[in-house]
This record gives structure tokens, C-alpha cells and sequence, in this order.
């Protein structure tokens, strides 16, 4: 019987075998391939092979009516599991599964039993390797087409030692039961008739394959296993999802590097070196053939040195580095770690979990997936309402463009009432399949996107954007992750500008949170960045220039709004000292007018008199005319209720030279445009008024007074 | 023994001499093998039990792609900030390799081509006219024909035209006097190491030919506070060696706080990652601390004062960090946000405040 069969054991994900197992294929020429994996994907592999099924692709087996209890299968190009399964595919040859059924296997509901690398974690260890990975591919190097049969060979006598000293072949164990399945599809295999029968599994199980002796226990074992219905899809993965740095245990370090190890053993350093030089190519960088040359040479050095027979990924990324410099190489080293594999699924297979669940979802709350827009006006104070924004606002963060937010309703955290424009186009469902690695309902893969997103943030307002996002989607479990990733960017960063500016939109995602008895952490890093940013601004705000007072406003503009949304007795303390220090301060004219301002809106102490006559007697007409803009800057009631505060602007304005009237009207009509209506139409009106105490104390000359028809028609009229 | 510092082959003699003894292929000209060279650079124990002091601490890997570099044809180019360890690493590679690390140009603004190449003695030149005699050879024409390690300190600070006058001897491994019709041709073993700084004012940065001449093998400021105290000791204490300083050895607190000082200024965030702090512009790289702490340890030992503390290295701090008036507040805030938060720091504090 054992002639029947031809052991391929294997390393999931391990390219190294990729080679030794087409050419082992090739020469053995099976009728039948086994290879490891869910049973219910078995009419699946109909797909493998079709140009429109290209890896990394993977298969998620699901509970039907409950995406979110599923397994999910990874294939890259260079999985060995892939290769046999195209092997097949290609040769006409028929290939089953072979595994336990994942709906009873989810059924079962016991955790993932250990890795099964600790059997191989041994052998690496005894051979000087430091990791299974290494000491897997040197071993399918060296020992070429025989490999197979010396890991069987190998494994048996690991398995041995290791059941014996823990024991793990209880028969109730998930590999005990998942093996007993497998004899049970080879003995099915077998009785079919097949007489040449490839099996491709992990190399940890070929030891209790190898008899099929005790039909009645196997039966056993398996007989009355609860079972659940499952349905299975391929969905679209990626090269960053294969990384093992992606959290995926199984994953490898590089999947660039696999790829070209899958590729062929013979040139592998070669073939490494051109893919980062032509990755730097394409990034503009220089990267001539004579150099690929001299990185390969310093690799093989260095190997030497380090007492390795061939170079690994490690030496020759050293020597890359080295030979092409680390700033052109950290630009592009990602990319080249990760390769450009991007997944496809066919069209007319079976639908992701993702978008079966998305789809139930819009149909239970009957939302339009037509093509054509339709708008959408949402009452988040009903339960209704607010699932539907969510969903909305979930599949935003997924990068799926269905529903616009209308402008009014933008980023207003804290509203009720939300308008929507939705449309579902084409577009709609790529990005949803895009999206399916990330989880299997949408509030899920969203969580899962927005905190592996937070982790590479490096500006502070995107950090802010995202945990908006979260309130807005409703998905508050994810805050704890964002608030930590926010709070690492905050501190990070230094500049008193971004700081402030950031502020006031987390000042509201606290409001709301608030609001919403979620979280109190948001409220806390809000005081934070303003205090922070707060303590920095007596001294960034000194001796900058129009441009840069410009930005400086708009922060303090941002401050302002934060610390009136956060009313903490405390914090606006602070603000009100910290205006004083700017007020106290040679700063810029526009900054230290607004300061004066807020102060006299805060119904400080502050002596606006006195410091509008310091600051319109300046000789620079263009300092006095920032000064104003600043004093100015919201509203203009503060000219309509202090008739001296008026009068004192008007007699400079009419006592200006030509010129420099000239020079200060645009800077006082951009601040008089700011005003509402109702206050220009009053300005105005003083302005024509001959008699009462806003009257105009002097007409001095022919300019003068056509000065002043022009005030009146611009401050009046301009609103058109 | 009144020389006061000596080169690494005869400082390091006694264990350059039990390292040449281990037998195993080595590239042409090198008196040691690449892993006997690893093993002077990074330390460690020898099979008879001579046990090999660390010359440099840190990233074994880099040492690594530096030494395997030398054994091929390429320069290499060791980059950093300063106080990376750049020019002892060199020093002593050359002293490893070729048992001669004196083949140095120093590269200043003022650096011309025959600093590279060959020169002449004039007086001989107009009494004999053009002959071998009467040229001066650059120690880089000395190590081509002795088949030796050259080093160039410095090499952005050279003027971009003078710096590709490298060009030829690198690639071409000769060096041609049309003046003699004679060319200079590169002995197996020759190899070049250059330094390079990127960040400091008044820098040339290479050109792409040039560069693609070297393999660069980057030097980064110590990952830890603990390691950089480690380099500072050691150095510090060799310094004071050499200088025969009296008085007690700096104690390892004093050099723990100002490195703590140093590493906080100069990334702009606590150690503890909690508080970001304003960059004063002043250059605060490892070297600078050996610097301060040296300087610091001699006014200690000459000028008494008991021990080495905040008192005697305050002004060091304060001349090295403080460049303008941003400075000085960014220090005060310093002081202010962080070293009065610190129990028992007070002295720092103290000593800082009053000077600033």
C-alpha cells in the first residue's frame, strides 16, 4: 500500500520546498493530490488555476449566518500548498482537501492546539539555527530531492520523543481528531482507486499518516463531533497580511524575500540584489549593475565572515545598504520586504464573508444600494438613525465610497441629525472586497483597520481625525488602542502650533464622548495637548513674521475654541494667563490684538483704551492696521458698544496720509468682511449719522471725506 | 613614555600580536584574519584566555559590513554624527588590518590634491629637476604601494574637486605622475577608509561618483542610555590615563546624569518618553560629553572641590548646548520641566539655574 503514496511534508509558507516539490510532482506524476486544508472549500479549487484567481488570495471558511466565527487559509505564489494545488490544476490531476471539516473543527470551539514548529523548534535548535525558518530552507537546500524523505524520516523520530515526554496524543486533542480525519480522506483516496497519491501537509502530521491501520478507532473519534454549517470564499489578501509583523502567526518575515527563495535556489542572492535595485530605480534612485555586483561580493564576504555557508537575507541586506546608502534604502526597504503581490478573486465565485454580511446589514436596515444617488437625512436620536450612520460612517474608514456626509453635517460630532448622499457604484464593491481581510462584519473590519492604521500615524490631527472616526462609527471599543496611539503621537511632538491646532477637534470628541457616557480618557489627552501647547506659546509666538503670526492666530483661534469646549475652570485660567504673558510680550501687532481682545471678551482687567492708543500710534500705519485686524478678528458688536473704542479707530482712519490709508484698507476690509450684516449695517449708519456720539468729530480735507464715502460703501454695502 | 597618545597598533600591541597567531584564510596583506579583526574591535576572549578589550561599542552587524568591506574592493565610508566613533573605529581597523594606521590625511577646507596624490619638494625639484626623489608621496601613494589601509579623516569637509581627485586611485587603483611618466600602481591589500560627518556646519557632501565608489556603513548615536554610558566611561577613563589626572575617578552617577542631559537635549524627549522638550542648537553628540566630563574631571582634580560633580560640569553643559538666547530658555525650561521634578537632582538644578 505504502507505494501508492509519496509523502510531500511541508512548512506552511515555506518556499524554500517550493522547488523540490514542483520537480518531486513532476517526477512521481500522481493521479491524485491530497493537500491540507478545509474540506468544505473542496469546489473551490474549481477556481485555481483561472487567470482571475491570483495570490495571495485565501480561503475563508465562515459560519453561515455568522461571518464572524470563521477560518481564513492564506496562499501566496510561494506557499507550497499553492504550488501542488496548481500543479494539479494544471496537469488535469484531481485534488482533494485534507483535513477535519472546519464546521466541525468551529463546532469543537477548543483553542488552536500549540504550534507545531515546536517539534521543528527542536531540530533548528540541535542544527545552530536560530529560527525554524532558516534551518528549514538550508535543510531543503542541502539535501535537494531527497528532502522528503528525510523530514518523514526526521519527524517521526521528533513526534516520537515529543509525545512521549507531553503527552499531546491524547485522542480527544485537535490534531488527534483533525489526523484521524486525514487518514480518513487518504483511505477514501485510496478505495477510489488511485494508485500514485501525492499528500502535501505539514510535515508535523506525516508520521501519523503513514499507517492506516485502525479504520474502527478513526470512525470513532470522528463519529457524533457537533458540527456546524459553514460556506467558504476565496478573498483577496496581501503581501502585508502574510508578514508575520501583520500578527498573523503563521506568517513569514518577508514575503519579497520568499518569493524569490520559491523563484529557484540557484542565483537567489542575484535575483535579492535586483529586486532592490530595480525597487530603487523605479524611486529614482541610482542603481547601476557594477553596484548589484559589488553588494553580492560584500554579502559572500560577509557570510565568511559571520561563518554561514551562503548568505542570508540578513547579510545581504547589510551589504545593500551599505553599497547603495540607508536613506535611498529605508525609502524603498518596505516595499522590497513585502513585495508588490496584490490578490484577485474571480468575479463569480461565491462572495466574501465582508460583503455578505455588509449586504445583510443594508437589507435590515433598508438601505439603497442602488447606482444612482439618493440622499438620506438621519435622525441619530433614534436607534434607526443611528445604525444607519454608523454603517455609513464604518464603511467610510474601509475606504468604501458609498455615502457622502453633506457638507453642513461634516465633522459635526455632537449633532443629531446627519445628511447623507449615498450612491453604491462598482467602485463601492471592490473596496469592500479590498476590505475583507480585515475582518468579517464591517464594525469589526473597521476596528481592526482604524487601530493597525493608528500605529504608523505620525501626524497628530490624522490621530484626532481617527479617533472622531471611532466615536462616529461607533466603535468605542477601539478607543483604548486609538487614545494610547494618539496619546504616543502627542508626545512626540513638540510644536506648540500643531499642538493647539489639534485641540479643538478632540476637545469635541470629548464633549461628545461625554455626551455619550463613553470615555473619559479623550477629555484628559485634550486638556493635555492644550496645556502643552499653551506653555509654548509665549515663546513661539515672539518675533515672527506676517506669514508665521498668520498660523499662529489660527492656533490660538483653535485654543480659544478648545478650551470653550472643554470648560474646565482651570485650563481657561490658564488661557487667560497665557494671554497676559502674549499681551506682555514683543509679539507680533495682529497676535498681541487678539490677545487684548479675547482678554476684554473674558472681561479681564484689561485696559483696551490705553493699548488701542499704544497700538494706533505706532509710526508703521501697517503694524497699527494688524493690531486692528487682530482686536477685530469675530465680531464687530465691540465697535457698535464702545462708542470711545470707535471713535478712536475713526480719527486715525481719517488722519492717515494717502498712501498709507492705502496700505492699511485691505487688512481693515478683510476684518470689517468678517463682521455680520446686522453690525456692518449699523457701522454704517454711524458712519452717515452727522449728529449723536459716534458722529465723526473732523472732515479735513477733499481726500478725507471721499475716504469716508468709501468706508461707508464698502462697510455697508459690501454684503451685496 | 612621554607621548601622549599613542597610535592603536602600539597601544593595542600585546593583543594585535596574540590575535595574529590564530590561523585561517585572510585576504592578501591583512595580518589578521576578518574574524581575529571582528574580535579586536568588539572584544572578547581568546582560546588561551587573553582577553581582548572592546575598542568599539555598539552595533556588531555594522563592524561587520565594515571589516567584510575592506576585503573587497570597494572603500568604505564610515558616516555619522560626531562622537559616533568614527575615526577610533577607523583607527583601529587600520591598525588591525595592516598593523599601520599612520597612513592618514586629515581633510580640512584647505585640503589640495597633492594631500591625495604626491606633492614636491621644490628645493629639490629646482636643483634636480622632475625625479622620484623630489616627488612627495600623499600616505595614500604609500599605502597603494605598500599594499596598506590609507585613512581619510574628515573627507566632506574637502572641497568637492579636490574630494574627486579620489576618484582614479579608487577606481583605476593607480595613479599616474605624467611629470616622471611613471604610474603608481595599487598592491593588493590597499584599501581606503574615509569619515565622513553630514550634519556639521561647513560640509561638502560627495559626489554621486564618488559615492558609488564607497560602500557606507552608517554609525548611530548609542540606542541606549546605558551604552552610551558605557562609551563615555571607557573613554573617559582612558582619556584621564593618558592625561595622568590625579584625584579620584569620576563617579559613575556624575557620568550617568550628564549623559541622561546630553541624550534628552539632544532627541528632545525624556528618557521616559513623557514630556517632549525644546532642541537647543548646540551640537550635543557623545563626543561633547567626553569632552564636558573630561574637561569637568580636570578642574575637579587641579582646582579641588572634592569629587567630580554638577558644580564642576555645569558650565561645560551650558558652553556646549547654548549657541543664542532660544537656547538659553529652552535650557531654563529644561530645568524647570524636568530637573525640578527629578528628586535628587537638586544640585543639577541648582547649578544650572545660577548660571543661567
Amino acid at each position: 500500500m505504502t507505494e501508492a503514496i509519496r509523502w510531500f511534508p511541508i512548512r506552511h509558507h515555506g518556499a524554500g520546498t517550493v522547488c523540490a516539490l514542483r520537480q518531486g510532482l513532476d517526477a512521481y506524476d500522481p493521479d491524485c493530490v491530497l493537500v491540507e486544508g478545509p474540506p468544505e472549500a473542496e469546489p473551490l479549487l474549481a477556481f485555481v488555476g483561472r487567470a482571475d484567481l491570483t495570490p495571495p488570495v485565501a480561503l475563508s471558511v465562515y459560519v453561515r449566518g455568522e461571518p464572524s466565527r470563521s477560518a481564513t487559509y492564506p496562499f501566496a505564489s510561494w506557499s507550497p500548498e499553492w504550488t501542488a494545488l496548481c500543479w494539479a490544476a494544471n496537469s488535469g490531476v484531481p485534488s482533494h482537501f485534507m483535513d477535519l471539516s472546519v464546521g466541525q473543527r468551529l463546532a469543537m470551539d477548543s483553542p488552536q492546539s500549540e504550534r507545531r514548529d515546536a517539534g521543528l523548534g527542536t531540530m533548528a535548535t540541535l542544527g545552530g539555527f536560530d529560527s525554524v525558518a532558516a534551518w528549514w530552507d538550508s535543510m531543503v537546500e542541502s539535501h535537494g530531492r531527497d528532502v522528503f524523505a528525510a523530514v518523514v524520516e526526521a519527524m517521526t523520530a521528533v513526534r516520537e520523543r515529543h509525545e512521549g515526554r507531553f503527552g499531546i496524543r491524547a485522542p480527544d486533542s485537535v490534531d488527534a481528531v483533525r489526523e484521524a480525519a486525514m487518514r480518513q480522506v487518504l483511505r477514501t483516496a485510496i478505495k477510489a482507486g488511485n494508485r500514485r497519491i501525492a499528500v502535501v501537509c505539514g510535515a508535523w502530521h506525516v508520521p501519523a499518516l503513514l499507517s492506516l491501520r485502525g479504520v474502527g478507532e478513526d470512525r470513532a473519534v470522528l463519529r457524533g463531533l457537533p458540527r456546524v454549517r459553514v460556506d467558504a470564499a476565496w478573498i483577496p489578501w496581501s503581501a502585508e497580511l502574510l508578514c508575520s509583523t501583520s500578527g498573523y502567526g503563521a506568517g513569514v518575515a518577508s514575503p519579497g524575500w520568499s518569493a524569490v527563495i520559491a523563484a529557484g535556489v540557484a542565483d537567489r542572492e542575484a535575483r535579492w540584489v535586483s529586486t532592490w535595485a530595480s525597487a530603487l530605480r523605479d524611486a529614482g534612485q541610482q542603481a547601476s549593475a557594477a553596484q548589484c555586483v559589488d553588494a553580492v561580493q560584500l554579502a559572500q564576504h560577509l557570510c565568511q565572515l559571520r561563518e554561514r555557508s551562503r548568505p542570508s537575507r540578513g547579510d545581504l541586506d547589510d551589504a545593500i545598504r551599505a553599497i547603495f546608502g540607508d536613506e535611498s534604502t529605508a525609502v524603498v526597504a518596505d516595499r522590497v520586504r513585502l513585495g508588490n503581490a496584490i490578490g484577485q478573486v474571480p468575479k463569480d465565485a461565491p462572495a466574501v464573508p465582508l460583503v455578505v454580511a455588509v449586504r445583510a446589514e443594508q437589507r435590515r436596515l433598508r438601505l439603497s444600494t442602488a447606482p444612482t444617488s439618493k440622499t438620506l437625512e438621519l435622525d441619530l436620536r433614534q436607534s434607526r438613525g443611528l445604525e444607519k450612520s454608523q454603517l455609513l460612517h464604518q464603511l467610510a474608514i474601509l475606504g468604501v465610497r458609498w455615502g457622502k456626509l453633506s457638507p453642513s453635517s461634516e465633522g459635526a460630532l455632537g449633532t443629531f441629525r446627519e445628511a447623507w448622499t449615498i450612491a453604491w457604484t462598482p467602485s463601492c464593491e471592490r473596496a469592500l472586497v479590498a476590505a475583507s481581510p480585515w475582518g468579517v462584519t464591517a464594525k469589526e473590519a473597521a476596528h481592526s483597520t482604524l487601530v493597525a492604521r493608528s500605529a504608523t500615524r505620525v501626524d497628530l490631527n490624522v490621530s484626532v481625525a481617527d479617533v472622531q472616526s471611532a466615536l462616529l462609527a461607533g466603535l468605542a471599543g477601539a478607543l483604548p488602542e486609538l487614545l494610547d496611539a494618539l496619546d504616543g503621537v502627542a508626545a512626540r511632538t513638540a510644536d506648540p502650533l500643531v499642538l493647539l491646532t489639534a485641540s479643538p477637534g478632540l476637545a469635541r470628541a470629548a464633549v461628545y464622548g461625554r455626551v455619550r457616557g463613553t470615555e473619559d480618557g479623550i477629555a484628559i489627552i485634550a486638556d493635555r495637548l492644550c496645556r502643552r501647547g499653551l506653555a509654548g506659546m509665549p515663546t513661539t509666538a515672539i518675533g515672527v513674521d506676517t506669514d508665521a503670526a498668520h498660523g499662529i492666530v489660527a492656533a490660538l483661534s483653535d485654543a480659544d475654541r478648545a478650551v470653550r469646549t472643554l470648560a474646565d475652570t482651570d485650563l481657561t485660567a490658564l488661557w487667560q494667563r497665557t494671554l497676559w504673558l502674549v499681551l506682555g510680550s514683543r509679539c507680533h501687532p495682529r497676535i498681541h490684538g487678539l490677545a487684548a481682545r479675547w482678554l476684554f471678551d473674558a472681561e479681564q482687567q484689561v485696559d483696551v483704551d490705553s493699548l488701542l492708543k499704544r497700538a494706533l500710534s505706532v509710526s508703521e500705519p501697517d503694524e497699527a492696521a494688524a493690531w486692528l485686524q487682530g482686536f477685530l478678528t469675530g465680531s464687530g458688536y465691540i465697535l457698535v458698544l464702545r462708542p470711545d473704542i470707535y471713535e478712536r479707530i475713526d480719527a486715525w482712519l481719517v488722519g492717515l496720509p494717502e498712501p498709507a490709508f492705502d496700505a492699511v484698507l485691505p487688512a481693515l476690509r478683510r476684518s470689517f468682511a468678517a463682521f455680520s450684516s446686522d453690525v456692518r449695517a449699523r457701522l454704517a449708519q454711524a458712519l452717515t449719522t452727522t449728529s449723536g456720539e459716534m458722529a465723526p468729530r473732523v472732515e479735513t480735507s477733499e481726500f478725507h471725506s471721499q475716504v469716508r464715502k468709501g468706508i461707508i460703501d464698502w462697510v455697508g454695502l459690501a454684503d451685496g | 613614555m612621554t607621548i601622549l597618545r599613542r597610535h592603536a597598533e602600539e597601544a593595542c600591541a600585546d593583543e594585535l600580536d596574540q590575535l595574529s597567531e590564530i590561523s585561517g584564510p585572510r585576504p592578501h596583506g591583512w595580518s589578521l584574519t576578518p574574524s581575529a579583526v571582528r574580535t579586536f574591535i568588539m572584544g572578547g576572549e581568546l582560546a588561551d584566555g587573553t582577553v581582548v578589550e572592546p575598542k568599539y561599542i555598539g552595533d556588531v552587524r555594522r563592524v561587520e559590513v565594515a571589516i567584510a568591506t575592506l576585503a573587497t574592493d570597494r572603500a568604505l565610508l564610515l558616516q555619522g554624527d560626531p562622537g559616533t566613533g568614527k575615526s577610533w573605529l577607523s583607527e583601529h581597523l587600520a591598525a588591525a588590518i595592516c598593523g599601520d594606521s599612520t597612513l592618514l590625511v586629515q581633510g580640512t577646507a584647505g585640503t589640495d590634491e597633492s594631500a591625495f596624490l604626491y606633492g614636491w619638494n621644490y628645493a629639490k625639484l629646482l636643483s634636480e629637476g622632475p625625479s622620484r626623489e623630489a616627488m612627495v608621496e600623499s600616505p595614500i601613494l604609500v599605502a597603494m604601494r605598500t599594499g596598506g589601509i590609507a585613512r581619510v579623516e574628515e573627507l566632506t569637509r574637502v572641497s568637492p574637486e579636490v574630494q574627486d581627485a579620489l576618484l582614479g586611485t579608487l577606481s583605476e587603483k593607480s595613479v599616474p605622475v605624467p611629470e616622471l611618466g611613471i604610474e603608481v600602481q595599487a598592491q593588493r591589500g590597499f584599501n581606503l577608509i574615509a569619515t565622513a560627518n553630514r550634519r556639521d556646519r561647513g560640509i561638502n557632501e560627495l559626489s554621486s561618483a564618488l559615492r558609488r565608489r564607497f560602500a557606507v556603513v552608517e554609525l548611530p548615536s548609542p540606542a541606549t542610555v546605558e551604552r552610551e554610558v558605557e562609551i563615555v566611561r571607557t573613554r573617559l577613563l582612558a582619556l584621564g590615563r593618558g592625561l595622568a589626572l590625579p584625584g579620584e575617578e569620576p563617579p559613575a552617577q556624575a557620568i550617568h546624569r550628564l549623559v541622561t542631559m546630553f541624550r534628552e537635549l539632544r532627541s528632545g524627549v525624556t528618557e521616559d518618553g513623557s514630556l517632549s522638550l525644546k532642541q537647543p542648537s548646540g551640537t550635543l553628540s557623545t563626543a561633547e560629553a567626553i569632552g564636558v566630563l573630561s574637561q569637568g574631571w580636570t578642574r575637579a582634580a587641579y582646582y579641588g572641590g572634592g569629587p567630580l560633580s554638577a558644580e564642576h560640569l555645569a558650565d561645560g553643559l551650558l558652553s556646549v548646548a547654548i549657541q543664542d538666547e532660544r537656547d538659553s530658555t529652552a535650557l531654563r525650561e529644561y530645568v524647570h520641566a524636568v530637573l525640578d521634578t527629578r528628586p535628587d537632582w537638586e544640585d543639577w538644578a541648582r547649578a544650572l539655574r545660577e548660571r543661567l
